[in-house]
């Protein structure tokens, strides 16, 4: 990657003010209100190090959580919760009857890594069932929860398809990804894309990061690795069931159950006309079978 | 000497078991009982220190010592995370009543108070 020539205006590596619009020297993006952004997240770089999961709690203030060891490999945070909002999954690739195999293909194929956050959906079901506004979509298109308005209800939790929203029991406040919206506001890339010394995770203009995603899967397609594809990026699995697309979308290699991701993820509000309509069913039949059996009975 | 406890006929198969008596420092027993619930993760505490960090509801509190720590704002506390952001502009000295948390390396902060004015 070429060095952005604004880079030379600030040589001195001790700074005594925040660099004004930093994130053009650090993902060649100036974020401005308005515009949509996002993370392209490659799991074919990803070399599940944890830094961005550790990024976000630095810069976040989050707690670690599930202190001791999980017996799931390396993963020692276990899922997306209240207080990871970063969660790198490690799945081990076994042979037949889970006997590792001698010979592999190229691209991480004994462990695959990806580090899951929230996708800030178009259109996002957890903003749709929030009853209290306290989810909102932000000047950059992403989606955060407004802690002093949330009033604990859940209504977001099972709406969500990814399992990303969670309650915290100890202020009973629902809590998820904010795509770092503070740091955004102050024209700076989010914390976890920043720290991850590979860029497996990229941020930037949702259109351009889109773009850029597809070169890759045509570069990985030429060098043999086939399998390819991304999840969440318009028309491709995950930006299905009326969600549009995900502003964090995904570059994988095996099936999206493989990384825990559903295979079409869709909005709550699309079942509720066809349960709507089951539960009037039941009542209409129930209100005629008693109307049924009072009436004979003259 | 210890004396053996007395024999009592079992309620179901006739059998004899050891009477249960009160123990003579059972008072003694119930305050050392007190004293380690009070004493572990359930029991309220004290802390003193300067909020330097707010995110949300979230915020760290340096003490006397220049320790950092991580508290988690309770859903019993009087006060809601906008009003956290403030404290720390001021970099206001504050007192907390706080617990441990369970499975987290952070504490739980049930209220707050300015410890450099004086109490209302």
């Amino acid at each position: 990657m070429d060095m952005h020539p604004r880079a030379s205006e600030e040589p001195q590596s001790r700074l005594d003010k925040v660099i004004p619009n930093e994130a053009e020297l650090t993902a060649g993006v100036r974020i401005e209100p308005g515009k949509s952004y996002g993370f392209f997240t490659d799991t074919t770089l990803c070399i599940g190090c944890k830094a961005c999961e550790v990024a976000c709690k630095e810069w976040n203030n989050l707690p670690a959580d599930n202190v001791g060891i999980t017996g799931h490999s390396y993963d020692n945070t276990g899922a997306l919760s209240a207080n990871s909002w970063r969660h790198v999954n490690f799945i081990e690739q076994a042979g037949a009857c889970g006997v590792r195999e001698n010979a592999q293909s190229p691209f991480q194929s004994g462990w695959l890594m990806m580090s899951d956050v929230c996708k800030h959906c178009h259109n996002a079901p957890c903003l749709e069932a929030c009853p209290t506004g306290a989810l909102f979509r932000t000047e950059f298109d992403t989606v955060v929860v407004q802690q002093d308005i949330c009033n604990g209800c859940g209504y977001c939790v099972p709406a969500c398809p990814f399992g990303v929203v969670d309650l915290s029991e100890l202020d009973g406040k629902a809590h998820k990804c904010t795509l770092c919206y503070d740091r955004l506001k102050g024209g700076l890339e989010p914390a976890c894309a920043k720290s991850c010394p590979t860029d497996s995770i990229q941020f930037g203009e949702l259109e351009e990061l889109q773009e850029r995603a597809e070169k890759r899967v045509a570069q990985l397609h030429e060098l043999g690795a086939g399998n390819a594809y991304l999840y969440g990026a318009p028309g491709s699995p995950g930006a299905t069931g009326d969600l549009g697309h995900l502003n964090a979308f995904f570059l994988l290699t095996e099936r999206p159950e493989t990384y825990n991701l559903p295979t079409a993820p869709t909005r709550a509000a699309n079942r509720v006309p066809s349960s709507l309509g089951a539960g009037l069913t039941a009542v209409a039949g129930l209100a005629l079978a008693a109307f049924a059996i009072f009436s004979g009975r003259d | 000497m210890a004396t053996l406890p007395a024999l009592l006929p079992h309620p179901a198969g006739g059998r004899l078991v050891p009477e249960r008596r009160p123990h003579a420092t059972s008072r003694a027993a119930q305050v050392s009982f007190l004293r380690m619930q009070l004493s572990g993760p359930l029991a309220m505490k004290t802390m003193e220190g300067v909020v330097t960090i707010v995110q949300e509801g979230r915020f760290q509190l340096t003490d006397d010592g220049g320790v950092s720590h991580l508290f988690l704002l309770s859903h019993d506390a009087a006060l809601e995370p906008e009003q956290l952001p403030p404290l720390q502009h001021r970099q206001a000295r504050v007192r907390v009543h706080y617990t441990a948390a369970r499975n987290l390396i952070a504490l739980v902060a049930h209220s707050l108070e300015r410890a450099d004015m004086p109490a209302a």
